[in-house]
Order: structure tokens, then sequence, then C-alpha cells
């Protein structure tokens, strides 16, 4: 049976300016390395952050307001890539063969080929990439995030992994 | 820590420091959280003392209402309205006008001068104030009034300021006193001192061809009107705010109303307010890109004396009613969006429940014939399976909520979390784990439904503790689910362990893992290979199932599995027939949500067995298989030792051979 659970109320214990510098610049980083895009990232912490606040009163446990923030976030990210995708599709075939070819110095390449393996990989594998190995979370706890079980978290990582290895090794 | 493993922790380190976001917040940010904070207004259930507060304000208003002399007082004025005219009570006043003009209510009480509502016999738009600027003109047959805080313009403030009452009349120098807003328009003014001293100016312009009647009603409606320095009702959300329409609640009156503001993919917000303090406030936006299906852009403000339910449906729907879990059905109204909106193929919902409810309102949706609309709808009262209060979590009710899908067992604590699912189908077992809610400090609930000799349920944690739970018999014999067992395990207790099911001899008819599942390793090794053999077919099926473009297994048959997966020994002699050292499907089904994970997809059942070297079957084995839309794989075992794949099971009749 798939239940949906409800929380309690809670009271507001903080000022949303003091709540927002307090958390704005963790969540900027998780939304940057979920996005790619520096504006894109700006833009879903603000909204991340307007829609938890939106829910505070009602969150089961006011101190995790940072885990509310991160699960918005890439619930945001996860629903918005859709339509991302196929607005940035466009804009490529928009510019075409005259698109110069990327510039990479050596010493960074590898690790602007893994940035870019990274990019391309399925949303839900990126996201959970990026929640194990930058945000350190569990495998309980990126479930708990993705809303999905333990397995598929394990699912998840392990075919991402295996695809940077396959791209990586191809490319190197 | 593989090579690779330490990249990535490098490189996400890097980058993530090139995605710092300016730590102070926009303004725009602050205001949007600070207005989604007042628009969460969904089952918020508030305190007892702002309901007290809330039901004398209500009483006050309705004993307040005068017909001719309204006077300020602590609760929302209503004027008496006139037959063809409303009255609504906004922030700074109140005020009777025929049913179809546009009232627009602005300001919020911060500054003098400062209108603080327009009202017109046309459709005045949202973007701000008519005849403001000397460029705007009206129709020749138009009415417009605007009440503001102070004086407008200089030439205003030599204009004595008596006592209300006072009446509009052609100002002293017509041609200094507002912007013309059109050739051949007529100027009214008025100039007056509410009781609590503050001045307020009111200006008419009537077109050159204004009717008798509607300048008639523009004359009543100034009339009826009252003034407030102190807010009476509670804050409305826009700028510029069109009022839609006005209801009386118990705790007073509340006005529904729209605005403009282009964020969170709405341009549109249709929102209430209710009186001053009592919490009756939200917003939800509208004209999104889809057109709501169901009452999914409904939203709803409830408590003890009832509540406000409002929001955006479909504009095919010619009726609607709120429906409550009790079974009660309310009146709903459906109001247009006026012709200016930009609004497509929906139109509002709202209106008023009376008396407490204990859960969320559905709003039903009727076409022309009558016809229900919703998807998912309810099709009785809840049924209540038993009640009780646990130590720890307080007052809690099992109950089934009955639907147009069927009927699901559900699970609330009083005063904090729970939830539902569905829908039972009849049960031929004896013993089997319906669904569990664990979150927070209260304690986990697990339910399992049983046949009639189910007796006892208990939960044997994988930590030692034996959590007794009770048995109670579901009310409604046609489902064919004679009983539900409920466990509460304390929230010191980690929920992962067995659910065991009991007959009233003390033997045990089943037991269910409850919890994360893991891959156990097999006894022996034979168990192990026959494991080994589901894994792969499993990891090979997840892995055809998400490949690009497809995330289904929809056309998944033997013959596919043969074809595309030649690496897996596939079983062509019959469905989910055990055979050893093969695998065969027993069962392919889209989960809709599936128990473990909630996500919309597809599962399936692998067989596989142990046997002789005959080829006669020892022992069946099975494994489900769940794969999600992005393509995750999630699995659960079925019983691990069985004389035949009919005993396969693990929960997950839609696969039944």
């Amino acid at each position: 049976m798939q239940r949906v659970e409800t929380a309690p109320a809670v009271t507001e214990a903080t000022g949303l300016a003091d709540l927002y510098e307090r958390h704005a610049p963790a969540a900027g980083r998780l939304a940057y390395l979920l996005t790619g895009d520096r504006a894109l990232a700006e833009d879903l912490v603000q909204e991340a952050f307007v829609r938890v606040v939106g829910r505070f009163r009602h969150l089961r446990v006011p101190d995790a307001f940072e885990a509310y923030l991160r699960r918005t976030i890439v619930n945001l990210h996860t629903s918005s890539l859709r339509r991302r995708r196929l607005e940035r599709d466009y804009l490529e075939r928009e510019r075409g063969a005259a698109r110069p070819g990327p510039t990479v110095l050596p010493d960074v390449g590898v690790r602007e080929e893994l940035w870019q393996a990274l990019q391309a990989l399925p949303v839900r594998q990126r996201v959970a990439l990026v929640l194990r190995y930058y945000e350190d979370l569990s495998e309980l706890e990126t479930a708990d995030t993705l809303r999905c079980s333990v397995a598929a978290v394990k699912s998840l990582t392990a075919r991402a992994m295996e695809t940077l290895r396959a791209r990586i090794g191809s490319e190197t | 820590m593989s090579d690779l493993d330490q990249e990535l922790r490098e490189l996400l380190e890097a980058k993530a420091r090139e995605g710092d976001v300016p730590p102070k917040p926009e303004p725009r940010v602050l205001k949007r959280a600070r207005r989604r904070q007042l628009g969460t207004a969904l089952s918020a259930l508030i305190g007892a003392a702002a309901l007290v507060a809330a039901s004398i304000v209500g009483l006050q208003a309705i004993v307040r209402t005068s017909p001719d002399t309204p006077t300020p007082g602590d609760g929302p004025v209503l004027p008496d309205p006139p037959d063809g005219f409303q009255s609504v009570a906004l922030p700074f006043a109140s005020i009777a006008y025929p049913k179809d003009w546009f009232l627009v209510a602005t300001g919020d009480g911060s500054a003098a001068p400062e209108p603080i509502l327009q009202l017109t016999n046309f459709e005045p738009g949202l973007e701000s104030l008519r005849c403001v600027s000397g460029s705007d003109k009206i129709a020749p047959d138009a009415v417009l009034l605007r009440v503001s805080i102070g004086t407008e313009i200089s030439y205003e403030e030599a204009v004595p300021a008596p006592p209300w009452p006072v009446e509009l009349a052609t100002p002293p120098e017509p041609g200094a006193f507002m912007a013309a807003c059109g050739d051949g328009v007529e100027k009214l003014f008025a100039k007056w001192t509410s009781p609590s001293g503050s001045v307020y100016t009111a200006h008419a312009l009537l077109g050159p061809e204004v009717r008798p009647e509607d300048r008639d009603a523009v004359l009543r409606a100034f009339d009826s009107l009252f003034v407030t320095a102190v807010p009476q009702t509670e804050d409305l959300l826009g700028t510029v705010n069109l009022i839609l329409d006005s209801t009386e609640t118990p705790a007073g009156p509340v006005a529904l109303y729209a605005y403009e503001e282009p964020c969170e993919g709405s341009t549109h917000w249709v929102a209430i307010a209710g009186p001053s303090g009592s919490g009756l406030a939200g917003s939800i936006g509208c004209g999104q890109d889809e057109v709501p299906t169901g009452d999914e852009s409904v939203s709803m403000h409830l408590n003890e004396w009832g509540g406000v339910v409002w929001g955006e449906v479909a504009a095919t729907v010619a009726r609607a009613e709120f429906w409550t879990v009790e079974g009660k059905t309310f009146h709903a109204e459906l109001i247009q969006f006026p012709p200016g909106f930009d609004v497509d193929g929906t139109q509002i919902v709202w209106g008023v429940v009376e008396g407490p409810t204990t859960d969320r309102v559905t709003t039903l949706l009727y076409d022309e014939e009558g016809n229900v609309l919703n998807t998912y709808f309810p099709a009785g009262p809840r049924i209540t399976i038993a009640e009780g209060i646990d130590p720890e979590g307080g007052a809690w009710l099992l109950y089934l909520d009955v639907t147009s899908e069927g009927s699901g067992l559900g699970f609330n604590f009083e005063t904090g979390g729970g939830g539902g699912g569905c829908c039972l189908k009849p049960f031929a077992g004896d013993f089997r784990l319906d669904g569990w809610g664990s979150g927070g400090d209260e304690p986990a609930n697990i339910t399992a439904i049983g046949s009639d000799v189910l007796d006892r349920v208990v939960f044997e944690a994988a930590s030692g503790e034996q959590i007794e739970g009770q048995v109670f018999p579901i009310p409604d014999a046609s489902l064919g689910v004679p009983k539900v067992g409920l466990v509460l395990v304390p929230g010191d207790v980690p929920l992962e362990g067995d659910l065991v099911g009991y007959d009233a001899d003390g033997n045990e008819i089943g037991r269910e893992f409850v919890g994360d599942i893991g891959e156990p390793p097999g006894p022996t090794p034979e168990i192990d290979a026959a494991w080994n053999l589901l894994r792969q077919a499993r990891d090979a099926i997840s892995h055809w199932g998400s490949r690009p473009n497809q995330n289904s297994l929809a056309d998944l048959t033997i013959e596919v599995a043969n074809t595309s997966m030649p690496g897996v020994p596939w079983n062509a002699s019959g469905q989910g027939k055990p055979v050893p050292g093969q695998v065969s499907i027993r069962g392919v089904a889209p989960a809709g949500g599936s128990e473990l994970t909630g996500l919309s997809g597809w599962t399936l059942a692998l067989v596989t067995a142990i046997g002789e070297t005959d080829g006669s079957v020892t022992s069946t084995y099975c494994i489900a298989v769940n794969i999600d839309e992005g393509g995750g794989g999630n699995y659960r075992y079925g019983t691990q030792d069985a004389a035949g794949y009919e005993e396969c099971r693990g929960g997950w009749p839609e696969l039944q051979p």
C-alpha cells in the first residue's frame, strides 16, 4: 500500500532572510552540480526556498530545513529537466556546425571530460551521484531524498559509475 | 576507494565552488516566501485561541451589520445589500455594490493618500487603477468610483471634511479636481472624517451617456460605504485585487478575489481573505500550462467549524460539490474568470464546508450530463475500523476509504501523520502485509490483511523487540478481506524485522519482512545458483526496460526476452513454470506506484527452481522487479522455498498467473 504521510504543524522559528543566508550557499552548490548552470542553480535555490518556507509551519522537524530544501531542489530539478532539455536541444540545433569545439587545457582535460560525462547522465543517476559523492549522504538518506528504495539508489549509482567509467575510458 | 570515486569527489568539490549563489536573498524572493507562507492554507488547523477570536469576530460581523448606517467595529462590517447588490468586506472598507459590477481593492494602509477601492460598471483590468493618469479614458456609459485615504491632490485639501455621512457632489472647481478620463465626463467628489479621525476622499466619474440606473447604483454604493483605519480582514495579496465573490462563514465574511503576479508559472492567482486574525487566507495560481482534469488545483482552509475551499477547475465542469470523508456534501459555486483574464479552459470553484472534517475535502466535478469527471473520487463516507490511543502517538484511527476505484486501508494519528492507499481486493490467503508508514518521532504503523483465522499479529524487530499488535474485523464483508492487523512500532525501534500472523491456536500463518530489503545469501550452493540466475535475469530486464526512450516493460514476452537477452536461459515451456536452471516470466503488469517506491512503472515476477537430476522440482524461487521511470530497478523476494510456483508469492496479486 502506498501511503502519503502528512506532518503535524510546527512553529516557524527564524527570520526568512537569516534562513536564506544560512542555507543558500550550500544549496546553490548542490543546485549547480545538478544543473551545471549557475543562473539555473540560483533560480532553483530561490524557487526551492520559497516552496519550503511556504510549508515551513508544516515541517515535521524544523531542524531538518536543510534536508527539505535539498529534497525540494532535487525534485524541482528533476521535474524541470524535460522542458529545459527541449530548450537546450533547440539552442544546440540553432548553433549548428558553426559552434567551435571545446578548448580544454591538458591538465584539466580529464576533469572536464568527467564533468561533461556527469552532465550527460540521466537525471536520476546524476542526482544519485551528487548526493552520494558530494553531499556524502548514505544510501538510505539518498533513497529518502530521491523517494526511492535503497536498492534503486544502488542501481542508479552503479549504472552511473559504469557509464562514467566507459565514457572516460573511451576518451582517454 | 577507486580512482574514479576519488576523481569524482574532487571534481564535485571543485565544481561546487563555482556554484555559489549570492548569500543575500533578493527582496522578491522574501516577498514570495512570505506570501507563500500565507498561502499555505491547506488543512492548517488554527489554534483554539484563534478559533475563539474568529468566532467572536464572526458574531460581531453579524450583529453590527446595519442597513443604513454602517458603523466601525472590531470585526468586518457587511452592509445589507439592496436587491441585485452584493456586500464585501475589504481590509479597509466595506461596500454594497451591483452584482455585475467590478470591485477592486488596493492599498495596504501604510500610506496616505492611498486608494483603497475602485468600483466600476466595466471590467477595469488588474494592471493598475483606472483614471489615475490623464491619458486614460472610459467609455461614454462608464461609471467609476474611487475611495482613498487622504486627499489625492492639493486642491482637495482646502475642502472641509465633515463626519460621515456625506454625499457625492459636484466639486467646487471640477476642472481642477481629478483627471478627466474622457470628454464630457461628470465628476463627483466627497470628503469626510471617519470616527477614528482619518480623512477620506471619494471620486466618482460618470460618462456622458451613463444610464440613470447606473448613476443611482453608484450613489447607493457610496451610501453603503464603511471605512476603517484598522484592517478588518486578512491582507489581500496582490497590488490590485479584483473581488470575485463574497460569502458568510461562522468565522465571518470571506472574500474571493484575483490578482496578477507573474511567478511560479502562473500569472493569475485566486485567493481568499477572511476576518483579520482568522487565518482564513491563501492563494492558488491559475492559468498554468495544463487544464486540471480533477480537483488537483483546488486548495482549502479547514478548521474546526468547517472550511473554505477554492481553486481552479476545467471549464467543462457544469456542476461541482464538495465532499467530506464523513460523507457530507456541500454546494460549490462555479465562477467564470472575467473576460479580460487571459485564462483559457478553466473556471473558478469555491464554497464553504460546514462542520469539522478529518481529512481533505474532495471537489466532485460533473459534466452537463451529470457524469463525474474526477478520475478518482470518494464513493462513500469513511468507515472507521478501529480507534484508540497510543501512549506515544496519541489518538489514532484505522479506517477504510471508499473510493471510485475501491476501498483502501488508511491510518492516521489525530495530531500527526498518516495516510492511506488503495485498493483492497478479495484475499484468498491467510495473511499478507498491507503496508506501513513511518516518520518523525511518531510510532510507525504497520497493517496486514488476513483471513478469518488471523487472531494475533506481532512485529519481530531485527533489533530484538517484539511488538504486539491488534487484529480487527473489517466491517465491509463484500471486500473479501475479513480482518486487518495493526502494529504500532515505537519510534525508538528500528522499522526492520518480520511481521508475523498467528491463528487462535498460536500457529504461525504468515510472515513478511518489513523494512529495507537486502539480498540474502543462499544457504547452499544450489540455492545461491538459483538466486544468481534470478538476479542475472532481473538485471538484464532492468537494463532492457530502461533503454533510451523506452522505460517500459509493455512489450516484454518470453520471445522478446529470448531475442533481446540471450545471456539468460529463459524458459518458454509455460508461463511462470518453475524449471531448474531456467528463468520463467510469471507476469508483467503496470505497477502504478509500487509498494516499495511509490514510483510509477512496471512490475514483473521471475521464477526459477532447483530440483533433482531427473528434472523434478524440489523448491521454487521467485523475485519481483520494479522498473521506475528513471530506470531504477527495485526488487523484492518471494517465497524462497516453495513446492510450486503458485506459492511463490510476494505480495503481487496483479501478477498471479
